[in-house]
This record gives C-alpha cells, sequence and structure tokens, in this order.
C-alpha cells in the first residue's frame, strides 16, 4: 500500500499548518515592523557623503561632519571613502549611484569641455551625464554659493546656465613640481623661472651625483609634465581670461582636423619632455603615485625637484615635518613671463536631485562653505582658495602660488574622444614614450596622430 | 480524500513547478536579464550612469573596437592569450613538481602542502599590494637584492620587458598550490601496482613518469587546465593592482573593467568589450575542453 505522505502522526498537517504559518506570519510582521521603526528612523536620520581618499581631506570632513551633527541632533552623518587608485573610486562611486545611496557626492568637475557638442556623438561620461539627464541639484541659486567666486564656479560646475556643484578645491595639477629649497639653496639656485636655468639647475644636480628629478612613473605622473610645458606654450601671450576659449577651439581643432598631435607645438613640447626626462631617476618607471610623495620627502639630500600635482602638499609634509619645501609650475617656455599656473578644479561636491535627505545635504553643504569652515578646509587641503572672502592660506611651501595667483589661467582640457578611442588619441602616451617606455617621442606624437584620427573616422 | 497541505491530486502535478520556479526566477533576475542587458547595451552609447540616456547605435562599438588592428582591443587580446598560455603551462608545471615532491605522508609534508597552499586564501588586494612594495624599486626588498647581487636595478613592474612575466609569476606564485592538491588527488588514485610492474621491468624514473603518471593524471590535467585558462582569461583584479594595465599588461578583462566601471566610464562600449572576452571564452573553452578529453580518450 502505498504511503499517505500527507499524513503526520496520524494527525491533519493541514491543522499543524495553519498555527504554524500564522505564527511564522506574525514573527515576520512583527521583525518588519521592528526593522521599519528603529533601522528606519536611523537611515531617516543619517545623511550619506562620498569622497574619494584624500587624508587632509577625509580628516577635515569629518571635522565638519561632527560639527553637523551638534548643531542637528539626531542627524547622523555616514561618511563613505574609496582611494582613487585602482578603480576604487569609480566603483565606489557607480554603487552609490545606482543604489541612490548617497546625499552629497563629491565630484571630479566636467569643465566646459566634459559637454561635446552633439556632432561629436560622443556619450558623456560622469559627472557630466548626471547633469545632462537632471541628476544633479541646480545650486546657482543656493544662498551659500554667495561665498564662491562666480566664474570659478561657472567654469567647473556650469551647465546651460546652472551651477550643479560647489566647487570645493583647485590645484595646479598639470605642470606641477615641488622643490627642496635647501637643495637648491646648498647650490646656489633659486626657483626656476624658465625652461633653460631649469635644464642648467639639472645639469648642476646631476654633475654633483644628485638625481635631479622624481616622478611617480607606474602611475603615468610625467604626464603632468608634458601637458604642463604645451600648456605654457599653447597659452604663451594669451591673457588668462581667454583660457576658456581657447581650450574650446583647440578641441573643435583637434575633432576637425586642424590640429594634430604632430604639430610643431607638440613636437617642442615632445623635444622639452625628452630633455627633462634624462634627468629622472633611472628608475621612476616602477614609483607608485601612492608612494611617491613619502619616498620624495624622506631623501632630505636627493631629488631636488618632484613632478606633481600641489594636492599632495599635506602628504608631502606629513610623511617628513622638517622637509624645506615650495612648489612651482614647470617653466615651459624661456619668457618668465609665459610661464604661469595652470589650474585644475578639483574635488566639488555636488547634491542629486534624488538624494533622500536633499534639504540635510544642502545644509550641510551651507556649514561647509561658512568662511570660517572653508578656511580650514583650504588650510588642511593645501587647495587654493575658491571663495572670494577666505585667501589660499599661507603655507610653507606656497609661497610662489601666492605671488603668481593674479595671472593664472585654467588649464587646457584634452581633446574629445570618441567612445573607445586609444588612450594616446586624447593624448600621447608618456607611459609608451621613451624614457618610461621605449617609444621615440616622434614616434609617439604620430601614433597619438594616427589614432585620433582613426577614432574620429570611425566615429563618423 | 485525503486532506494534504500540498493540495488535491490534481494540484499537486504543479509542487514540481512550483519548486523550479523559485531558482528559475532567480536565474531570470541575475543569469538572464544581466546577459540580455550585456547583449543590448553593447549595442549602446551608454555611460552607465543610471538615468542617462541610452543611445541604441547598432554595432557602433564593435567597429570602433576593431577600427585598427594595432587598437587597444587587439593588443588586449594578444596579451590576454599570452597571459593565460603563459599562467597555465606554469601553474601546470609548478602544480605538477610540487604535488609529486609532496605526495608523501607526514607531518612535515602536510605543512608543507598547507604552505605552499596558503597564498589561494589571501585576498587579491592583499597579494596586490604586498607585491607592489617587495617589487618598489626605491625602498622595495627586490631592489635592494638584486642590487646587492649583480649590481643592476630596474623599475620591475614598471618595465614593459618583464612586467607581464612578473604579474605571471604572482599569480602562479597565488594558484599552484591549488593546481597542487588536484594534481596530488590524482596521484593517489594511481595504483601501486603500476609502479611495481613498471619497476620490476626495470622502468627508470623518467620512464615511469611519461608511461604511468602522465597518463594517469589526464583527467586531473584537463580539470587544472580548463580552470586555470579559463580564470586567467577573464583575470582583472590581480593587474589593476599591480599595473593598472600599464606596461603592455592590459588584459581584454582589465580594459573591459576600466571602460565600463573605470573613471569617464561607458558601460556601452564596456558591455561590447564584454561580448567579446565572452566570445573568446567560449571559443578557448571549447577548443580545450575538447582537445584534453580527446587526449584522456587515447591515453
Amino acid at each position: 500500500m502505498r504511503p499517505d505522505v500527507c499524513r503526520l502522526g496520524g494527525r491533519s498537517p493541514r491543522r499543524l499548518l495553519r498555527p504554524l504559518a500564522a505564527l511564522g506570519v506574525a514573527a515576520v510582521t512583527a521583525s518588519v515592523l521592528a526593522a521599519c521603526s528603529s533601522g528606519g528612523a536611523s537611515a531617516k536620520n543619517t545623511l550619506n557623503i562620498v569622497e574619494w581618499t584624500n587624508a587632509a581631506a577625509v580628516t577635515y570632513t569629518q571635522q565638519i561632519d561632527a560639527l553637523f551633527e551638534k548643531e542637528h541632533p539626531g542627524v547622523t552623518v555616514n561618511l563613505q571613502t574609496a582611494p582613487t587608485a585602482n578603480a576604487g573610486w569609480p566603483t565606489l562611486e557607480s554603487s552609490v549611484l545606482a543604489s541612490k545611496n548617497v546625499d552629497v557626492l563629491a565630484e571630479f568637475p566636467p569643465g566646459p569641455a566634459g559637454y561635446p557638442p552633439s556632432y561629436t556623438h560622443i556619450s558623456t561620461g560622469n559627472p557630466a551625464a548626471l547633469v545632462t539627464s537632471h541628476q544633479l541639484v541646480n545650486m546657482a541659486n543656493e544662498p551659500f554659493m554667495k561665498y564662491y567666486n562666480k566664474t570659478n564656479a561657472e567654469y567647473s560646475a556650469g551647465y546651460d546656465g546652472g551651477i550643479y556643484g560647489v566647487p570645493a578645491a583647485e590645484y595646479v595639477n598639470v605642470g606641477g613640481m615641488w622643490y627642496k629649497k635647501s637643495l637648491l639653496a646648498k647650490y646656489h639656485m633659486s626657483v626656476p623661472t624658465t625652461y633653460n636655468q631649469f635644464i642648467a639647475d639639472c645639469k648642476v644636480f646631476k654633475a654633483n651625483g644628485i638625481t635631479p628629478v622624481f616622478v611617480a612613473g607606474k602611475d603615468g605622473y610625467q604626464n603632468i609634465l608634458f601637458a604642463g610645458i604645451y600648456n605654457q606654450l599653447i597659452m604663451q601671450g594669451t591673457p588668462a581670461s581667454d583660457a576658456t576659449t581657447l581650450s574650446l577651439n583647440r578641441n573643435k581643432a583637434f575633432w576637425q582636423g586642424k590640429q594634430e598631435w604632430t604639430d610643431p607645438v607638440y613636437q617642442t613640447t615632445a623635444s622639452e619632455y625628452e630633455q627633462v626626462m634624462q634627468y629622472i631617476e633611472p628608475e621612476a618607471a616602477g614609483v607608485s603615485a601612492q608612494t611617491a610623495p613619502a619616498e620624495w620627502a624622506v631623501q632630505s639630500n636627493d631629488y631636488p625637484f618632484f613632478i606633481d600635482g600641489s594636492y599632495d602638499g599635506n602628504t608631502i609634509t606629513q610623511a617628513n615635518p622638517s622637509l624645506s619645501l615650495g612648489f612651482f609650475a614647470f617653466p615651459g617656455t624661456n619668457n618668465p613671463a609665459w610661464n604661469r599656473a595652470p589650474l585644475a578644479p578639483d574635488l566639488t561636491w555636488t547634491v542629486p536631485t534624488w538624494a533622500k535627505h536633499k534639504t540635510l545635504a544642502l545644509q550641510w553643504l551651507a556649514l561647509f562653505s561658512e568662511p570660517s569652515n572653508y578656511a580650514g578646509w583650504v588650510k588642511a587641503t593645501g587647495s587654493l582658495s575658491t571663495e572670494t572672502s577666505v585667501p589660499t592660506p599661507a603655507l610653507k611651501w606656497t609661497d610662489w602660488l601666492s605671488a603668481h595667483m593674479n595671472n593664472a589661467y585654467d588649464a587646457l582640457t584634452t581633446p574629445w574622444a570618441p567612445n573607445g578611442a586609444p588612450v594616446d588619441a586624447t593624448e600621447p602616451n608618456t607611459t609608451a614614450m621613451q624614457p618610461i617606455g621605449s617609444v621615440p617621442a616622434a614616434t609617439a606624437l604620430q601614433d597619438s596622430t594616427k589614432d585620433y584620427l582613426n577614432a574620429v573616422k570611425g566615429a563618423k | 480524500m485525503t486532506a494534504c497541505p500540498f493540495g488535491t491530486r490534481r494540484t499537486r502535478r504543479w509542487i514540481p513547478w512550483l519548486s523550479i520556479s523559485v531558482p528559475a526566477l532567480g536565474w531570470l533576475v541575475f543569469v538572464l536579464y544581466p546577459s540580455a542587458a550585456t547583449v543590448y547595451y553593447s549595442l549602446t552609447q551608454y555611460s552607465g550612469v543610471p538615468g542617462a540616456p541610452v543611445d541604441y547605435c547598432g554595432l557602433c562599438n564593435y567597429r570602433m573596437a576593431f577600427t585598427s588592428v594595432s587598437g587597444p582591443t587587439w593588443e588586449a587580446l594578444k596579451v590576454t592569450l599570452v597571459y593565460a598560455a603563459g599562467v597555465t603551462v606554469l601553474q601546470i608545471v609548478f602544480g605538477l613538481g610540487l604535488a609529486m615532491l609532496l605526495n608523501r605522508r607526514g607531518r612535515m609534508f602536510s605543512l608543507y602542502r598547507a604552505l605552499v597552499f596558503m597564498p589561494q586564501i589571501f585576498s587579491v588586494t592583499i597579494v596586490g599590494a604586498l607585491f607592489s612594495l617587495i617589487l618598489d624599486p626605491i625602498t622595495g626588498p627586490a631592489e635592494k637584492i638584486l642590487h646587492g647581487l649583480f649590481g643592476a636595478s630596474s623599475a620591475f613592474l614598471g618595465d614593459s620587458n618583464i612586467s607581464l612575466l612578473l604579474i605571471i609569476l604572482i599569480n602562479v606564485w597565488m594558484f599552484t598550490g591549488y593546481t597542487m592538491l588536484i594534481y596530488i588527488a590524482g596521484l593517489r588514485r594511481i595504483p601501486r601496482e603500476l609502479y611495481e610492474a613498471a619497476a620490476l621491468d626495470g622502468c627508470g624514473w623518467w620512464s615511469r613518469f611519461r608511461r604511468i603518471t602522465w597518463p594517469m593524471l589526464a583527467a586531473s590535467t584537463t580539470v587544472n587546465v580548463f580552470l586555470t585558462a579559463m580564470g586567467c582569461l577573464g583575470e582583472y583584479a590581480l593587474i589593476i593592482l599591480l599595473t593598472d594595465g600599464q606596461f603592455g599588461t592590459q588584459t581584454i578583462g582589465m580594459y573591459m573593467f576600466q571602460q565600463a566601471f573605470g573613471q569617464q566610464s561607458q558601460l556601452g562600449y564596456g558591455s561590447m568589450l564584454a561580448m567579446l572576452q565572452f566570445a573568446m571564452t567560449l571559443v578557448i573553452g571549447g577548443v580545450v575542453l575538447w582537445a584534453l578529453r580527446r587526449r584522456e580518450v587515447q591515453l
């Protein structure tokens, strides 16, 4: 006889299951309600801030967070960070955007070149894509925006009449060069103001057994030098106020094939770059950007020059507090007046339109933007000030910057390149170029030209 | 009729269908949908930013990928093949060698086997950070050893001539223990009598290995080669940490990751690369499996 699998101990299982099911439903309901009442309450008052790892910036953000929590009892600020190296930051950014779990998001600002004309058919990436799809709050009319330099804010986060971010930081990236004051003083040198003077200084150092230049070649930081040179060469004699127009016209000229990487200005750039690179640490190709600032800082008697942006000022000084250091923009020309500071807007706070705590997010930005708080931020991060009433702090390495801020200009952007274009289409690949790589500079320029033209042709 | 929580005999016929509906739903949501979405996105220009427009462009991404034979896609495919072949061969050689060396009884041999297997349990992040520090040309111990022994210096991971080889070796170091374990399991299944008979026939070590051990390990070799090669064809994590795809180390998996999820990501283009990676893995995996199975039968 076939056993009846539905009978349990002679008692109808349906009679057993009914109370069990009721119990189960009650338990699930109770837990859901409990979760809603406890976790829900905390989620309701948790402001989620996401920024990339920059030790000084993160520490100061935490101080602002603590202040905000004090001023807003019952509100908790949750700060998430990830390093920009090894794809950590883009991964975190994608994750919080996909889950819509962020209220204040740090972004690298797109600048005007971040919005290519429609005829290019280029699909923009972050954060331009967020702006054009109306997912970032327009802050143009927020009261705290009055503190910021309007031109600066429009350049970094402006689009179609709106301002979609708070321009919290600005640095000198391309052309950035650190130096050891004591080493220069030892050999009776001052900050080089022309290209020839820089090369002459390098020759003196090399003759004295000192390796003149240090760079994080593993992460392509030598590109800071290459781009720094052509920025100075292209901008020579041009007023700083024309930089944006010049930059956009250059992008257009590249797209139309009227400008190429083999043009004379880039040939000169490559030639100057090759000369400087003769003086770098021979194994610089293996030095990573994460360790380079500290490695340079602790070697007080070697490497008088270090190719790196001004954003690493605090990392360097923390690694060797007694180091006497300075910063200047690489002189790409032989006319001191033409060698100016190319500026690059950096960390920009944005608020998504779908943020769960938009009001709290804007209140946090208002607190951050208060001149007294912002002054602490620029001092902690070494950023150039973007607020009109807050001066760029006088740190031990900012003397050159302070003296050259009045004629600084917005750095040129890289040409528009179709999606999927080879990396050297947008700029010659200095990692492949000698001495980091094995390709002669002239060949690298030809490769870039060919790849750019092919990519644009493919896109058309 | 019997009272039953699973319903009547008529309704009970639906129980199997209801039972598979949950995993089927999971498969639809977590496998079929992402796969179909990847195919679709590969035909679009889409940044990957949620809410951003998805512009259908047909085969534009595929056309762009093969615009130039010296382009990054071809380079990445070449690097991937070299990487997969290098890791597979070296891992098989070292794994088999270690298995034969450590396939003995005794506490010390258990310890040695555990030590060889240990890197497998480390996170890739830890291994990447560890070797980045070891191979730092300014402060790393590898530079000091090289300089001390030969008076030479090297940029290590920053040297295009050796960076891919170094990553291959690090991968082999990390996963050889796994290959070794599979080979040890295979070795223990070879009947002792075969070796005794061979010894009576006067076979030497090499002859015993060539005529008994190697053929009898055919199934283990199939598993090892297939798993290692398939793992390598999609490799990107270790490469991101060690070179970020620079210095001739950009595999197709790495290139795909950078395009789909890197700074200025383009999910459409990245999806196209994922499709290429899938096609390559399917073809290579199929051929490798077919060849190894055929070899097993012949042996």
